[in-house]
């Protein structure tokens, strides 16, 4: 298509002396056809596939099958027939298919359970009424219990799982014990040197933390400090911040944290420090952590 | 589909089942109060179903409630509402300088103490007003300045202040919530504490003209 002549097509026609396949041209009208009514199937003689004579001579009896005798249960094997006498001749599709028994059923089913269908089903004694409305209500608590129980258990799964329970090590006075990327050490616990006169009734204590290094990785502490807490008996907790850190950790070199914490006056000697890898674990008090005695 | 006869044999008569049993004889008043049976526990079914919490209301904290001076305690602390002020404007003096909050609203300053039961916690105040309406602490405020930064331990109380801003006229009927900051992962029952300010209309409004202009904090 273009501007000056919208017909145009953009395709060049083949020139008329050369028609080519898409060149149009006019068709041949076609002879009519009968279509409908449909065309005669062809005689039975002409096809090729042999076809069994059935109608040539009388049908097979069908079989009769057994009516079980009025009120009896229906129970047994369902249509359980008789074996047939095979007819005679032996026709491709005149007798029983697939010779004697019915459908697949074998030969000796029937006789077998043919005896079991008479006699009157066993019938059970019905439940008492309590019985039965009790078993229905153990049986609601039962499974009522079950689910809660379930469900109780998967949720303090996914909770352990998420947070997992603090593994508390004890260590001995003066004794060194790993946590983390640094093996560390309680040098001691210490009034700080200034006490605030506002507070009464807390104490200010300076704890002296020796890390060594047990790896590159420890040297992040000197930014991000492990998690350490003052705990007492009873398992309440203080936080205690870091004052002082050392400018860097190498491996193998013992460096000195500062840490002050604030504890009620009466506990200033009992409490104890406790020490976790990182401050989310502090925080949550969970997974390993050091506990240092006094 | 033709079959050839004797190939797919018709299924024969079903047999007459077990006799029926005689039925009995139901007094039609027991027929009607069965009837009126069912559908009590049909109708108390559907009731039920109307108090289903939600999954918000399932996740809802365990609030414990009460007034001014009342001592609240939850499993994780305690806290208690010391004062309520309103003011025009707040300064924040700090080591070198000074910062003014300024606001067209009004500042509502909460004096909020607590203690903890058995480790330190932050707590974070949210303040919910008569009509539903939740505050965050105002951010113009420095958070150094308020409680939400201090760190309350056991053993003693702790004071500290919260900032809200909120327009005059929602200040009657509110109530400041006190709970550890949730997070995604942390207790799903975080407890918390919420303080009713008993602010009545009348009170809120005099209380609000009576507001200082500039209320000094250090922080």
């Amino acid at each position: 298509m273009s501007d000056q002549n919208p017909d145009e097509t953009g395709v060049f026609p083949p020139p008329a002396a050369e028609p080519s396949w898409f060149t149009p041209s006019k068709r041949p009208p076609r002879p009519d056809a009968r279509v409908w009514p449909p065309a005669e199937a062809e005689p039975r003689a002409t096809s090729t596939v042999p076809i069994p004579v059935i109608a040539d001579r009388p049908l097979p009896r069908r079989q009769a099958w057994p009516t079980p005798p009025p009120g009896a249960p229906y129970d047994g094997p369902p249509y359980a027939a008789p074996a047939p006498a095979p007819p005679a001749g032996g026709a491709p599709f005149g007798g029983a298919p697939f010779g004697g028994a019915p459908f697949g059923v074998p030969a000796g089913f029937e006789a077998e359970h043919a005896g079991a269908a008479q006699p009157a089903r066993r019938r059970r004694r019905a439940m008492p009424k309590a019985a039965k409305i009790g078993l229905q209500f153990f049986g609601a608590v039962a499974l009522a219990a079950a689910f809660l129980g379930v469900r109780g258990y998967d949720a303090i799964h996914r909770f352990e799982a998420d947070s997992p329970p603090a593994q508390v090590r004890q260590v001995a006075k003066g004794r060194q014990a790993p946590l983390g990327d640094a093996k560390w050490r309680l040098e001691g616990i210490a009034l700080a040197t200034q006490q605030s006169p506002d507070t009464p009734d807390r104490v200010m204590l300076q704890i002296d933390l020796e890390a060594t290094a047990l790896n590159d990785k420890a040297k992040n502490y000197a930014f991000s400090p492990p998690g350490a807490y003052l705990a007492d008996k009873s398992g309440r907790t203080w936080l205690a911040l870091v004052s002082e850190s050392p400018q860097d950790l190498k491996p193998g070199v013992p460096a000195r944290f500062t840490l002050l914490s604030a504890v009620p006056k009466g506990l200033a000697d009992q409490v104890e420090l406790v020490l976790w890898p990182g401050d989310y674990q502090g925080k949550n008090q969970s997974g390993p952590s050091l506990r240092f005695d006094r | 589909m033709a079959t050839p006869p004797g190939l797919v044999p018709d299924a024969p008569p079903l047999p007459p089942g077990p006799p029926e049993a005689p039925r009995r004889h139901v007094p039609a008043w027991r027929r009607a109060a069965g009837a009126l049976l069912g559908l009590v526990l049909a109708a108390g079914a559907v009731y039920v179903q109307t108090r289903v919490l939600t999954a918000d209301q399932l996740d809802d904290p365990l609030t414990v409630s009460g007034g001014m001076h009342d001592e609240l305690e939850t499993d994780l602390f305690s806290a208690r509402l010391e004062r309520v002020e309103f003011a025009r404007s707040v300064r924040v003096k700090k080591q070198f300088s000074t910062d003014e909050a300024t606001t067209e609203h009004v500042f509502l300053i909460v004096k909020m103490g607590a203690t903890s039961r058995r480790k330190p916690v932050q707590l974070t105040a949210h303040l919910i007003t008569a009509g539903g309406l939740s505050f965050d602490p105002t951010d113009r405020v420095d958070a150094r300045a308020t409680m939400a930064d201090k760190w309350v331990q056991p053993g003693w109380w702790r004071s500290g202040l919260y900032f809200f801003e909120i327009p005059p006229d929602k200040a009657a009927g509110s109530r400041v919530v006190l709970s550890e900051p949730k997070t995604l992962f942390g207790d799903a029952f975080i407890p918390e504490t919420s303080s009713d300010l008993g602010l009545d209309e009348a009170k809120a409004r005099q209380m609000i003209d009576a507001a200082k202009d500039v209320y000094e904090v250090s922080g």
